[in-house]
């Protein structure tokens, strides 16, 4: 058979049940213990997807998560993926799975004829050309064939969970290597989790022929697995990737939970260590020759793991093509499992190749000092070409090819942590390198290829960091250990006959020697312009196949060692992680909490529309189905001659307490705080110490050394912060103490002319009348039989009182408020309140102020000069920019036509439409019942000389005339404020 | 310059490709130069094209420690745009992205723009008169932007969640349809072929360690090639500003951070524009290639680290995921970091210092990238002429001295 | 991710659990004798170490308490932690 079949017996599969799945719509089966890979192979399946470039057809190359090749679209029970490596993929009932590259499929792609132009198509290519008459023009062409999968709006049920956990020892690969560490530190006490992908552990000793002591390899990893289980300090975690390695001994690792119908859930574990082993392994390095891509070709010990693991053969006739001894380890697993190993093709000497006795034996031809030159069958591998020593040629049949070009060490978390690779000249490879602080690297990830060697090492690293921590390990005793060996490695990068461009060094992204060789040529020399210039070792597989390859190949070109290369850094996560596992369930109301004022539910029984201002807050009150605009103006003249109920709660509330608390508070505001008297409040600005303004508020003082401040909503926490900062770290012996209250009391605005009488119905038990209580003050007491603050001040320019109690209470007091019978006051939302606070022309920080802004450009110049002790900012204001003629100062617009919109930018004087200079914009605005006008406040160059000046206010393409005006709009005497 | 062109590309290509010449040359270092730029980035190399092109200067030496274009160049997102607010900037910005749409004819390197828009979502009224003002202002600056409404969005980006369960409901986005992608590599690639073709030696793997002074100017410079010898000296070295001002004895108003990127695996074209949330603080792209390039706010603390994290990772991701739910699909492929330059006011510091003759072009913080060729052509200004141009006026380094800054917070928004 | 054990409430923070304050040891001057240069210089002008670095942290989502900490800012590695009254090596 020219393809791939099922071997009739062997394998780890369970062949007593069947799995149904689809591929292309065709309905094919498997066994539990298959990956898609393999049941694909046994199927027969050859071409599965077709390589970016040149769309050539792509078969299967590796087993595992090695292969560039065999990305799928896959759907199981629980979600679809868009593409995953099919390697990576276990067979499950009812999993579907389609190529996703090739049009109209990957057998047959109408784009495969883009290799006629190879020539041009080069590295680098499109750098040189399509500049004329513009990029975008070809963009949509080369997008349509670039890409994998496309991702489906559909139901998915797969559920991810995120884990913490530390330990003494975190062990990376359930292989020989980690297994031999784990069972040395088997009752040592010490909090060991060691992590492997496989559903089992044991790694190569699952699928090589290996005996340790008197059992298979693959039994005593079981009988190990067994003993660690029993050890209520280790956990073995299954099925588990370790996806990154971060700074401090931090991981990340990628857990898949599988049943009979897909992955259920995926797990992100973070793991913090305190000690690490490496043992991730090694992979085949592919060889390098022409025609090296087609269909049929694998990596070696993938051959095996096919051959043992899942009973599956590539093809019923096999070739294998080495550098190395391995080959003769594919080749002896093949021949046992009845496939015709029509040769082994060694480019070593005879001498080195120690296995070549027991190949003889077996009866496979060996040809020494041999290279393939060349390979044929386009959709399917027919032949290899071979040329000895003599130059003689000769071509072998044959439908499968396994290559060893040696052995890449998976040394990428080591890569993570930024430890520089270094080249190992025995092995032909990069090993870890000084490996980071509490790290130790075992078997075939530092170079052992030997497994009693590897044995050994494992037992030796646990006793070393056992001692560390001061616990004493033993070393098991000796075991005899059987297995063919590895052996040496005589690197062959560049072959001696063929034509480069037809030699491939990155599958995925079709990048061939002769691309390297351009690349030389061009002087894209160092191994990262190399990699971005070629793009090698960009795809999905992240060059694990072939930049090992590419940079030696360059480092050819130049003459120089491939370690003088370097490699190029390796990038966390080691597999792609679907993003949606990374996301959890934080999604929707669980990707932010909402935050709910006390008064919440009253707020939705009167109809509120929410907007998320850092709290949910009522932008307005929807009754009676009226639209926006009409609730703003009933809610606004409700205020205005009635009384309006307005949820200030969010805003910022912080005791500042102590003998200090004047002095203290005094260095931040602009207006001196610490003249303030008891009962008395005070509005004012702060600054940072660059004299812009950060935050605005009242500061009352309650008592002699109580002071409440009351930053906006949006800066209740950071000026809270701020505070402390100052007392920690600057002034730490002031006798002061700093509590954030916001959330302790729930804060009820009632505003307009009625509002004392409502205030009344409270029952409070201190003199609310207007010469008792007047405007800037607070009284603390009992109203409604609740403990309460309240405070007269006022942001609407109405008579108004801030009642706070405890948060508890906050929903009957709204309640109370909003219900009362004969007043029937009117609930406001924030849009007719900031406009109400408009027409007095108050401020809005981060709407009337942005980064620049201080207090001399709101106007509090006099203040300012006033204060002769320091304030926060002070120094900054006393700077000449602070007085300049470009700055921007808070002025009143007064529109004289049209509707004036924030945001609208006052052109020069002078200038009658952009683009032109512009002197500021509008900051806020609206229109104003109380006018009868549009109004607004804006930032002008100069403004406070321009009062009566007619300007320009551009918006949206049309200018309107404003008047600039003093802010105040609105009773500017404000008589209904001490009403 | 051997010229790129389609018709080069066929003729080469029947000669099997042996004919392409060195994009740049690799020459051993004089002893000493007219004019040197530290850092071979985008800027540094920029500067050296103009340098060469608009002012003459050829004796010039770009020194770049490492490979060139290896640092942010090499690991941003791609984004241009030129949608700053002041007048200074938009002239600054936008006239680098006048040079990006003809940059492919004046250096003969297709840098691959891809001019799909740039967006902002808007949230909520807040944003919405920001918008507005920028929309404005730009309009004031002889820069276009506009604001497009719900149903325009959901054509132009379907896969955005724009419903109204959203944790952030969305009313709309502010685009500036000029702004786009770049391929990044090609533009560090096309100025080093450009500069060196016209006489600039670009000396890679050559690591700055110090300045030799006479009196208050620099008249050489230790390297791990040796000393080099100089007239005038210009640096462009975004995050390792600090370390050569150190050197050449001075501070700077500059914070280095992290600012991470990452990568998805490639899939189908599904995103058409590039798009930026403030109430995330994320923004995402998709490259030529099929991957999803997101990036978020910089890490806080000051590093030279230029790696991730994974809780910056995972709380870009978590944004993106809750963006665009259907990217719960696609899978993390990379993720990697750069040095940022940060300064107080988010603007670019450039022209004199303290020193007579050495020049600066730093602090683009997180948005340098959309800018190298004006930065460039800035840079060569001063190095040539010897003092600021015009269009840097404000953005010198002395502004900091007065409290004068250019304050860009609202603009450079998030890092991009 | 940087990891920091509070020196006030002894638990171990990790950077998502900390507030990061910058450099540490800038005095402020006296606004009523600093020219506008030291002025400025103190508002803006930062050392920006590659390497060893002073700097502030506060113990946000624990104790609240700030404190002082020398890291390199390459490595990231936590080289000296003390409290605020007292003097980083």
């Amino acid at each position: 058979m020219s393809h791939g079949y099922r071997l009739p017996v062997g394998g780890r599969i369970d062949r007593t049940r069947t799995i149904s799945f689809t591929f292309n719509g065709s309905v094919l089966k498997g066994h539990p213990g298959d990956t898609l890979a393999s049941a694909l192979i046994a199927n027969g399946v050859n071409i599965i997807g077709r390589s970016f470039k040149y769309h050539r057809p792509r078969g299967f190359y590796g087993a595992g998560v090695e292969d560039p090749n065999s990305m799928l679209a896959v759907r199981d029970r629980y979600a679809y993926e868009p593409a995953l490596r099919a390697g990576q993929v276990h067979l499950c009932e009812g999993l579907e799975a389609r190529s996703v590259t090739g049009w109209p499929t990957s057998g047959f792609d109408l784009a495969a004829g883009l290799q006629l132009f190879s020539g041009i198509l080069g590295a680098g290519f499109y750098y040189k050309t399509f500049k004329w008459p513009n990029w975008a023009l070809f963009e949509p062409l080369i997008e349509r064939s670039t890409g994998f999968g496309r991702p489906r709006d559909t139901v998915e049920t797969r559920v991810a969970h995120h884990r913490h956990v530390n330990c003494d020892v975190f062990i990376v690969g359930g292989g020989p290597a980690g297994l031999a560490t784990a069972r040395a530190l088997i009752g040592s006490g010490l909090k060991v989790i060691l992590a492997d992908d496989q559903p089992q552990v044991g790694g190569s000793l699952l699928w090589e022929q290996t005996g340790i002591g008197s059992r298979a390899g693959d039994e005593w990893a079981r009988v190990v697995a067994v003993e660690i289980a029993a050890d209520t300090n280790m956990t073995v975690l299954n099925s588990t990737i370790v996806t990154a390695a971060y700074e401090g001994n931090h991981f990340t690792l990628l857990q898949s939970v599988r049943d009979p119908f897909g992955v259920r859930a995926e797990y992100i574990w973070k793991v913090h260590a305190r000690q690490v082993v490496l043992a991730t392994g090694m992979i085949d390095r592919p060889m390098v020759f022409a025609g090296n891509d087609r269909p049929g070709i694998m990596l070696s010990s993938s051959v095996r793991r096919l051959i043992r693991e899942f009973a599956v053969a590539p093809a019923s006739t096999l070739a294998i093509y080495t550098n190395n001894d391995s080959g003769y380890l594919t080749a002896l697993a093949a021949q046992q499992a009845g496939i015709n190993v029509v040769a082994v093709v060694d480019t070593r000497e005879e001498t080195a190749a120690v296995h070549r006795v027991a190949a003889r034996g077996a009866g496979i031809e060996c040809l020494f000092e041999a290279q393939i030159t060349a390979t044929s069958g386009y959709r399917r591998l027919t032949s290899i070409s071979v040329c000895g020593t003599e130059g003689a040629r000769r071509r072998i049949p044959c439908s499968s090819l396994a290559v060893s070009g040696g052995f890449t060490p998976l040394i990428h978390l080591a890569s993570h942590r930024g430890t520089k690779p270094v080249y190992d000249s025995r092995l032909s490879a990069f090993l870890p390198g000084k490996l980071p602080a509490d790290w130790s690297a075992v078997g075939g990830v530092a170079g052992t290829a030997d497994l009693a060697t590897t044995l050994a090492d494992g037992a030796r690293a646990a006793r070393v960091l056992g001692n560390t921590v001061g616990i004493s390990i033993g070393l098991p005793p000796d075991e005899s250990v059987e297995g063919l060996s590895c052996g040496t490695v005589v690197p062959l990068w560049r072959p001696d006959h063929g034509s480069s461009a037809e030699m491939w060094v990155d599958f995925q992204n079709d990048v061939k020697v002769s691309d390297v060789e351009i690349a030389a040529r061009e002087n894209y020399v160092s191994v990262e312009h190399l990699k971005r210039y070629t793009t090698l070792g960009m795809g999905t597989d992240q060059g694990r196949t072939s930049n090992v390859n590419g940079l030696a190949i360059m480092a050819g070109s130049r003459g120089v060692a491939p370690e003088a290369m370097g490699t190029t850094t390796f990038r966390p996560p080691y597999v792609a992680v679907r993003m949606g596992t990374i996301a959890n369930r934080r999604r929707g109301d669980l990707y932010k909490p909402r935050r709910l004022l006390p008064a919440h539910s009253v707020h939705e029984e009167h109809s509120a529309v929410f907007e998320d201002f850092g709290w949910e807050r009522p932008d307005w009150y929807r009754r009676n189905g009226e639209s926006r605009e009409a609730a703003v103006a009933a809610e606004m003249s409700a205020v205005r001659d009635h009384v309006g109920v307005f949820d200030s709660s969010s805003l910022g509330k912080i005791e500042v307490t102590g003998p200090d608390a004047a002095e203290f508070l005094s260095r931040f505001y602009v207006s001196n705080m610490s003249t303030l008297k008891a009962g008395v409040i005070r509005y004012s600005v702060m600054a940072k110490e660059d004299g812009v303004i950060f935050d605005d508020g009242v500061v009352a003082r309650l008592s002699e050394y109580v002071y409440l401040a009351s930053p906006t909503s949006g800066n209740a926490e950071s000026v809270a912060a701020w505070f402390e900062r100052w007392r920690q770290t600057e002034w730490p012996s002031m006798r002061v103490a700093v509590s954030p209250v916001t959330s302790h009391w729930a804060s009820i605005a009632i505003a307009g002319p009625k509002a004392r009488a409502l205030l009344a119905h409270l029952d409070p038990d201190f003199d609310i009348s207007n010469a008792a209580f007047p405007h800037m003050r607070i009284r603390e007491g009992v109203i409604a039989g609740v403990e309460a603050r309240v405070a007269r001040v006022s942001f609407t320019g109405e008579l108004q009182y801030e009642i706070s109690v405890p948060a508890r209470y906050g929903a009957s007091l709204m309640r109370a408020l909003l219900l009362h019978g004969e007043i029937k006051p009117r609930p406001v939302g924030l849009e007719a309140w900031l406009r109400l606070r408009l027409e007095k022309g108050y401020l809005h920080l981060g709407s009337d102020t942005n980064g620049r802004t201080t207090p001399l450009d709101v106007g509090m110049g006099d203040l300012v000069a006033k204060r002769i002790d320091d304030f926060i900012g002070k120094r900054s204001l006393a700077l000449s920019f602070a007085r300049s003629d470009e700055r921007e100062q808070l002025v009143g617009l007064l529109a004289l036509e049209g509707a004036l919109d924030a945001g609208a930018r006052i052109l020069a004087p002078g200038q009658t439409r952009p683009p032109c200079r512009t002197d500021g914009y509008v900051t806020s605005a609206c229109f104003s019942p109380s006018v009868g006008a549009w109004i607004g406040l804006a930032l002008i160059e100069r403004g406070f000389a321009r009062h009566g000046e007619v300007v320009l206010a551009y918006s949206g393409g049309s200018a309107i005339a404003c008047r600039v005006t003093n802010p105040a709009f609105y009773d500017s005497g404000n008589a209904r404020l001490h009403a | 310059m051997q010229r790129y062109s389609l018709a080069n590309l066929v003729l080469q290509g029947l000669r099997k490709n042996v004919g392409w010449q060195p994009a740049w040359r690799e020459p051993v270092p004089r002893p000493s130069y007219d004019a040197v730029i530290i850092g071979g980035g985008g800027h540094g190399l920029a500067t050296a094209y103009y340098l060469a092109k608009e002012h003459g200067v050829r004796n010039v030496a770009v020194l770049e420690k490492g490979w060139l274009g290896g640092g942010n160049t090499g690991r941003n997102t791609t984004v241009v745009r030129s949608d700053y607010l002041f007048p200074e900037s938009a002239a600054v910005y936008d006239w680098a992205l006048r040079f990006y749409e003809r940059a492919a004819r004046e250096l003969n390197f297709n840098i691959m723009l891809s001019q799909r828009g740039y967006m902002t979502l808007i949230y909520n009224q807040h944003q919405l008169e920001l918008a507005r003002h920028k929309v404005n202002y730009l309009a004031c600056n002889g820069v276009e932007g506009e604001i497009i409404d719900l149903a325009e969005l959901k054509r132009l980006v379907p896969l955005l969640n724009v419903s109204e369960t959203a944790r952030y409901p969305i009313r709309g986005a502010f685009i500036q349809r000029r702004g786009g992608t770049i391929r990044h590599d090609a533009v560090a690639w096309g100025f080093a072929r450009a500069a060196s073709s016209l006489g600039v030696d670009i000396i890679q793997n050559c690591e700055v360690l110090g300045f030799g002074k006479a009196g208050n100017r620099i008249n050489s410079i230790q390297t791990s090639h040796g000393s080099i010898g100089c007239d005038v000296v210009g640096m462009a070295v975004a995050g390792h500003s600090s370390v050569i001002a150190d050197m050449a004895g001075f501070r700077l108003p500059v914070t280095s951070h992290c600012l991470q990127a990452m990568v998805s695996e490639p899939i189908r074209p599904v995103l058409g524009t590039m798009v930026s949330s403030p109430a995330t603080g994320v923004y995402i792209n998709q490259t030529q290639k099929g991957e999803l390039v997101m990036g978020s706010i910089l890490d806080l603390y000051h590093s030279y680290g230029q790696r991730g994290t994974f809780c910056t990772i995972e709380k870009t991701i978590t944004s993106v995921v809750e963006m665009f739910p259907v990217f719960a699909q696609t899978r993390l492929m990379r993720h990697w970091a750069g040095i940022v330059d940060v300064v107080p006011d988010s603007s670019p510091i450039l022209g004199p210092t303290p020193v007579d003759n050495l020049f600066i072009n730093c602090g683009w913080g997180t948005g340098g990238f959309k800018a190298i060729p004006a930065g460039g052509m800035l840079l060569a200004h001063a190095l040539a002429v010897g003092k600021q141009h015009p269009l840097a006026e404000k953005f010198g380094l002395d502004r900091f001295r007065s409290n004068r800054l250019v304050d860009e917070g609202a603009a450079s928004g998030i890092a991009h | 991710m940087i990891v920091i054990r509070c020196p006030y409430c002894h638990e171990q923070r990790t950077e998502e659990e900390l507030t990061y304050g910058g450099e540490a040891g800038i005095a402020r001057p006296d606004p009523n004798t600093a020219s506008d240069g030291e002025w400025t210089d103190y508002l803006f002008m930062r050392t920006n170490t590659k390497g060893l670095h002073n700097e502030q942290w506060c113990c946000s989502a624990g104790c609240g308490q700030w404190f002082k900490v020398t890291r390199h800012t390459v490595t990231h590695e936590v080289v000296a932690v003390v409290r605020f009254d007292e003097a980083l090596g």
